[in-house]
């Protein structure tokens, strides 16, 4: 069998552990919210079809996309601080997001918003791939993505600090801080071929990037085609991330923290660590989710702060451990 | 299979790093390229790995371009160990050793085949690192790290190997060693070009030698012809002495 030969026995376990748990999470998240927990019938069909399955699905491919993304990033980068964000296209998207509330766009027609962040974040992929080029390396890449990230980051406040409707200005902040709610099935519709494509993407740099431990040059000695994985891993990105984030809003840390707290499992392969990742992105923001509607069910708390107060802490803890590991 | 670089003029900036260089990697033979540092040995090498792109001559596999084979082609063909050992994650030792066995997959999915399991294992023996298998690559003493490096480049199975300082940080025993797979390999028909800073050992164990100075070759052909006092005296601008000492070629400077 082909995925008994790809991965090891542990991995099966693993991946298997992971399924089991996105798969109750879903359950899970289709079954709670304000509207009581049980299964539903007659009005309460409606709230399960219109309102929790959508919110269910966009956190499974937006959980596997940015975990998966952070893993291949991570990769390619060679860097365990590299996440979405850092590539510029988060940023973009935001840009693209917020200046569609600004024009008044996001109120005449829904769908605006995530068309403008779709459209934000194709603009700074272009703008990284000019600026990093074909050939550079990991550190053009950074250089490039950190920039445009900045430039994008610098923008939004131009837009926040130009905006003379102050419902308009908290509606950018609330966006910008990530939602799931209030998304339709037409959002799912919008972004799901577009993060679908973009995962299938990223799940084929796999032994490229286990090539790339041995350096850039090994890796080329490897038969790896350096140009083309950079290709793979920018156009992956943007499209998974891209289409994430102009749905959702900026999540932090689920790309960050969910391949590292992984990574020792797989022995620190980075191919073993994308479909592990890319289920655990899912299992992280199903949980964020179901937590966000358990603690505060009318809706204060933001789920991208979540992941952040969440991750924080992980992050910490990963720091602290990695310290006292290089001083043993 | 032979490997031949005619005439390559690598360039970088407006300075010539390699001037109308021409060497060949013959099947059965170990050819060291030595010089003072800066002289071009590691982008010789690279250039021989098909890596560096030349601004004139051409390298020739079995009289094909190199830069005009596919990466897969050239990656069974050429295996080259570079003279930096990053290791970038904390893989074991045989998940870095199978590495030499991407270019001989079928498809991306493919797991490990039977050869491949034997390449690896037989890799993993010839540089002493079995006992190593299950431990994080990152873990190990520099001069382990380079032999699991090294057996990386064996287990990909090409009949071009190419190093770049192979024995840096190596014990004697363990550098001897080296040479000693080295030796039987090009017994076996490989062709094998290294680039070295110790002449002791390139003029005990290479069969042929270029010395490279300011990017030019100085000198090329049988180690015992090119390794001479008078010639490594002229490239290295510091009096040099070769004899042998219990039997052993050895090579001193003076100073």
């Amino acid at each position: 069998m082909k995925l008994a030969q790809t991965f090891n026995g542990a991995d099966q376990k693993l991946l298997g552990g992971l399924s089991v748990l996105m798969l109750a999470l879903t359950l899970l998240s289709l079954a709670i919210g304000p509207a009581g927990f049980g299964l539903p019938r007659g009005a309460a069909f409606l709230i399960l079809t219109e309102i929790r399955l959508p919110r269910t699905l966009l956190a499974l491919l937006i959980g596997s996309a940015l975990g998966l993304t952070g893993a291949v990033l991570q990769g390619y980068l060679r860097n365990p601080l590299a996440e979405p964000g850092l590539i510029g296209i988060t940023g973009g998207a935001g840009l693209g997001a917020v200046l569609m509330i600004h024009t008044g766009a996001a109120a005449a027609l829904a769908l605006a918003l995530p068309l403008g962040g779709m459209l934000g974040a194709l603009a700074a992929t272009l703008l990284v791939l000019l600026l990093a080029g074909e050939r550079g390396g990991a550190l053009t890449l950074i250089l490039a993505g950190v920039a445009v990230g900045s430039l994008a980051t610098a923008l939004i406040s131009l837009v926040l600090s130009l905006s003379r409707n102050p419902f308009a200005a908290v509606e950018m902040v609330f966006w910008l801080l990530g939602s799931l709610a209030d998304r339709s099935l037409t959002h799912v519709w919008l972004a799901a071929p577009f993060m679908l494509v973009g995962i299938a993407l990223l799940l084929r740099t796999g032994p490229p990037l286990d090539a790339l431990t041995l350096g850039e040059e090994a890796a080329d000695n490897l038969g790896i085609d350096l140009a083309a994985l950079r290709r793979l891993v920018i156009a992956g990105a943007a499209l998974a991330v891209g289409a994430a984030t102009a749905i959702a809003g900026t999540i932090g840390f689920v790309g960050l923290v969910v391949p590292h707290l992984l990574r020792p499992f797989v022995g620190h392969q980075p191919s073993r660590l994308l479909p592990a990742s890319l289920l655990g992105g899912a299992c992280l923001l199903l949980a964020a989710d179901i937590a966000l509607r358990l603690v505060t069910p009318s809706g204060e708390l933001r789920l991208g702060v979540l992941t952040a107060i969440i991750g924080t802490p992980l992050f910490l803890w990963l720091v602290w451990r990695t310290r006292s590991e290089l001083q043993a | 299979m032979r490997l031949a670089a005619e005439n390559i003029v690598v360039r970088f900036k407006d300075r010539n790093i390699l001037n109308r260089v021409t060497v060949a990697i013959e099947p059965g033979r170990i050819t060291a390229i030595v010089g003072p540092n800066g002289a071009g040995k590691s982008t010789l090498v690279r250039a021989l790995a098909g890596l560096q792109p030349c601004a004139a001559g051409i390298v020739l596999l079995d009289g094909r371009e190199i830069g005009r084979l596919t990466a897969t082609e050239r990656a069974r063909a050429v295996a080259y160990l570079p003279q930096d050992r990053q290791l970038n994650w904390p893989l074991s030792v045989r998940a870095i050793v199978s590495l030499g066995r991407l270019p001989h997959r079928v498809s991306p999915a493919a797991g490990e085949s039977a050869a491949d399991a034997q390449a690896i294992n037989t890799a993993m023996r010839a540089m002493d690192v079995a006992v190593f298998a299950v431990r994080p690559a990152t873990e190990l003493s520099g001069g382990e790290r380079a032999r699991v490096l090294f057996a990386r480049a064996l287990a990909q199975e090409a009949q071009i190997l190419l190093a770049d300082e192979p024995t840096a940080g190596l014990d004697p025993a363990h550098a001897l060693e080296l040479f000693g797979i080295l030796t039987r390999l090009a017994a076996k028909g490989r062709g094998i070009a290294i680039a070295l800073h110790d002449l002791s050992l390139a003029a005990r164990f290479c069969s042929d030698a270029v010395i490279l100075t300011g990017g030019r070759v100085l000198a090329a052909g049988e180690t015992r012809d090119v390794l001479t006092a008078e010639r490594l005296t002229a490239a290295f601008g510091v009096a040099m002495a070769v004899g042998t000492l219990a039997d052993v070629p050895v090579v001193v400077p003076k100073g």
